[in-house]
């Protein structure tokens, strides 16, 4: 019995010491907590995401450590699915760290949000996020991340070089993007890079399209998620596997085994393919793997329509920092986004990391330093030719898409084929979804 | 009944208690789970809360596109891998039981490829097999031969997974052959070479005939490994390219990675059923074909 009531009472005694410690360590200081113990977040986020902006984010818990005593321990995880998976499962366990990067838009509420994450619709720091992000990471009207790095688009990236040799100008038309490509091999140079081993990279071409299927079918988005448009079926939208099946025969030889690693390569050896569907992460990656002089011999343009009088970029959205709901340091948690997101923490993020595209905090402008290839977005952005990418305007995205993507660059499947496994596939990921409209 | 009688009493010496651990463990570990997956496999799950759906998940997971592909990939991959580890590995026992100096050595080196991670197997064989900086193809290079794309022609990358699984897998039944190859009285032998039995034909009228057992742990144990495949498959191909080297467990996987729970829990139970339809019968099948020693 003693023995019992003594073990009681330790228990009771940890509790409340341990409550005290957690709260009495913050006073303020010029409104702003400062820790007296160190807190330490953990803080999970893939290593695809650490190789480019790493440096940025030991800058930002540098300056967190001494501003407010708040030291951030990372966690690597591995990216694409293999990494979704990780991500759920600790999710679903109850071991999520602390802080979290992941995707936003489609992705994130594939996770539902509203069961783990700390809703941060009230709080002020979000005012400095702008809509266009603050849409991307909002579910049933709650917003749950801030952005942690730049947006950037999708299209073609082409070697400069080879087009001013060349004497071509970038086109305007698939059409004249074949015949670019058909110029270029006569040349000696393969048209076009394929890296079907990385299945995720396969995507682009069609995910990239989204801007000329939106110009033709605004309310596709919608549509799409109600379940009354079809990829198969709707002319504009199968369009977009038309174009994927028009690549192979303009590809490398062996672009069902390259990576896309062995593609970074292949773009600076002789005669190297001259296009390649990527996003505008491509310059960092390639100032990370090379020089940043390699990386401004690239430039990118639009997925070509079929229109030559409206040609833009399809917008995706960076990956947000989410906050785990049972997290015994919530508070801290806060101060250190709201640090993130400042005028204080944006600069330092901007010194020590490239930006892809335009940033989205207010305040936040495109150092000048920025890649050749970035900075000439910003005309795009400045006249209104971009559209998000279908996965931030709705959470339906089919869970085998990048290998569909495959299967119709190879050729084993038409693109009608493919648009209709493709909406198959959406078809299961609404059932779970719980979307209306689709039995 | 006398007899009867003493037996009774000795069992009840030992109180029934003494299985609870075990049941306990088996019950909580094994059939529970079981049970539970049988459940949400009728439903639309997410971890935290589920929809009934009936038999919708099966018919769901029956008519999705890469099962098609999946379910004949599989037993593509359980019957080679079988058949090669058990022609292979019986050719390197009775090499390995014959009386060659460096026996222990060889024998090492065979089961050697068992103790490293499949995974680690998979990103080795996958460099090696590389397109255009692979040794394999470089090898070939140099032979004069043309260049194999190992692992992205579609119509190759399913046999060269399984070519790496024999690589790895073989060693594990050339061990069990050895053992039941050496269990064989040397009498046998003797009495037949001095019949005048050529080597030959000791090997295929004594020698299979009595390592029959050792044969049939052997084809079990690689067919259902073959049909459960998975690892080696992700760690080279993820399935890949496009869905050309899809098995039932990595199609499993990519739905339960998707987050479809209630339906990757619906395939498990339809791949349980399908290799106890299979493994059972083929089990007993084999056994009534063996011989005592």
């Amino acid at each position: 019995m003693k023995k019992k009531q003594f073990a009681a009472w330790m228990t009771a005694a940890a509790l409340v010491t341990g409550t005290w410690a957690g709260t009495m360590g913050v006073y303020a200081e010029e409104g702003e907590p400062y820790y007296e113990d160190t807190v330490t977040l953990s803080l999970l986020v893939d290593q695809n995401w650490l190789d480019q902006y790493g440096e940025a984010l030991t800058a930002l818990s540098d300056a967190a450590l001494e501003k407010y005593n708040i030291q951030i321990e990372l966690e690597n995880k591995t990216n694409g699915s293999d990494g979704d998976n990780l991500v759920k499962t600790r999710l679903a366990a109850g071991e999520m760290t602390d802080l979290l990067i992941f995707n936003s838009g489609a992705q994130l509420t594939s996770l539902n949000p509203a069961e783990y994450f700390v809703d941060l619709t009230e709080y002020d720091f979000m005012d400095r996020v702008q809509d266009i992000f603050k849409e991307a990471v909002t579910i049933d009207g709650k917003v749950y991340g801030t952005p942690v790095s730049s947006s950037n688009v999708g299209g073609i990236i082409y070697n400069k070089e080879v087009y001013e040799e060349l004497g071509l100008s970038i086109p305007k038309t698939w059409d004249q993007f074949l015949e670019n490509m058909a110029a270029c091999e006569e040349a000696g140079y393969v048209g076009i890079l394929g890296t079907c081993a990385d299945a995720w990279s396969a995507q682009y071409t069609l995910l990239a399209d989204y801007y000329n299927v939106a110009a033709q079918e605004p309310d596709f988005a919608k549509n799409f998620e109600a379940g009354t448009a079809k990829f198969a079926t709707t002319p504009a939208a199968l369009r977009s596997w038309e174009k994927l099946g028009d690549l192979s025969g303009h590809m490398n030889s062996d672009y069902m085994a390259a990576t896309v690693t062995d593609g970074f390569d292949l773009l600076l050896e002789e005669n190297a393919p001259v296009h390649w569907p990527m996003t505008s992460q491509f310059f960092a990656n390639m100032e990370s793997l090379s020089s940043h002089e390699d990386a401004d011999k690239f430039g990118i343009f639009p997925v070509p329509g079929d229109d030559e009088n409206d040609n833009g970029f399809t917008v995706w959205m960076p990956n947000g920092l989410y906050i785990n709901k049972e997290s015994e340091n919530t508070e801290a948690a806060l101060t250190f986004m709201e640090f993130w997101v400042s005028d204080e923490g944006m600069e330092i993020f901007m010194e020590n990391a490239m930006a892809d595209g335009p940033y989205l905090i207010d305040g936040a402008e495109l150092p000048e330093d920025s890649y050749q290839g970035v900075l000439d977005l910003q005309t795009y952005f400045d006249e209104g030719k971009t559209c998000l990418a279908l996965e931030f305007l709705t959470a339906l995205k089919g869970a085998s898409c990048d290998q569909i993507c495959v299967e119709c660059i190879s050729g084993a499947m038409t693109p009608e084929e493919a648009a209709q496994v493709y909406d198959e596939d959406c078809q299961k990921m609404a059932q779970q979804l719980g979307l209306e409209g689709w039995e | 009944m006398m007899k009867g009688r003493s037996v009774k009493k000795q069992k009840s010496i030992y109180s029934g208690w003494f299985l609870a651990p075990v049941i306990i463990i088996f019950g909580g570990l094994f059939l529970l789970p079981t049970v539970i997956s049988f459940f949400f496999s009728m439903t639309v799950w997410d971890l935290t809360s589920w929809t009934w759906a009936g038999l919708d998940n099966f018919i769901q997971f029956f008519s999705e596109y890469s099962l098609r592909i999946g379910i004949k990939n599989t037993f593509i991959y359980a019957i080679l891998t079988c058949v090669l580890k058990v022609v292979f590995g019986l050719l390197l026992a009775v090499i390995l039981t014959s009386k060659i100096r460096t026996k222990n050595l060889v024998r090492s080196i065979v089961f050697f490829p068992n103790l490293i991670s499949t995974v680690a197997v998979g990103i080795i064989f996958s460099a090696l097999m590389h397109p255009s900086k692979g040794l394999f193809n470089e090898i070939l290079g140099l032979a004069g031969l043309p260049a194999i794309d190992w692992l992205g022609n579609r119509d190759i990358a399913l046999y060269s997974v399984i070519l790496t699984d024999v690589w790895k897998g073989v060693g594990v039944a050339t061990v069990i052959y050895i053992a039941g190859i050496t269990a064989i009285p040397r009498d046998y032998y003797e009495a037949a070479s001095l019949d005048g039995a050529t080597t030959i034909q000791q090997f295929f009228r004594i020698t299979i005939p009595l390592c029959r057992s050792s044969m049939n742990s052997v084809i079990i144990l690689s067919f259902i490994g073959g049909m459960r495949t998975f690892d080696l498959i992700w760690s080279m191909t993820g399935g890949g390219p496009g869905f050309a080297t899809d098995t039932l467990a990595s199609v499993i996987y990519k739905q339960y990675a998707a987050g479809f729970y209630g339906l990757s829990t619906a395939g498990n139970v339809i791949m349980f059923v399908l290799i106890a339809v299979i493994a059972f019968p083929l089990f007993n099948y084999l056994t009534s074909k063996e011989v005592e020693v």
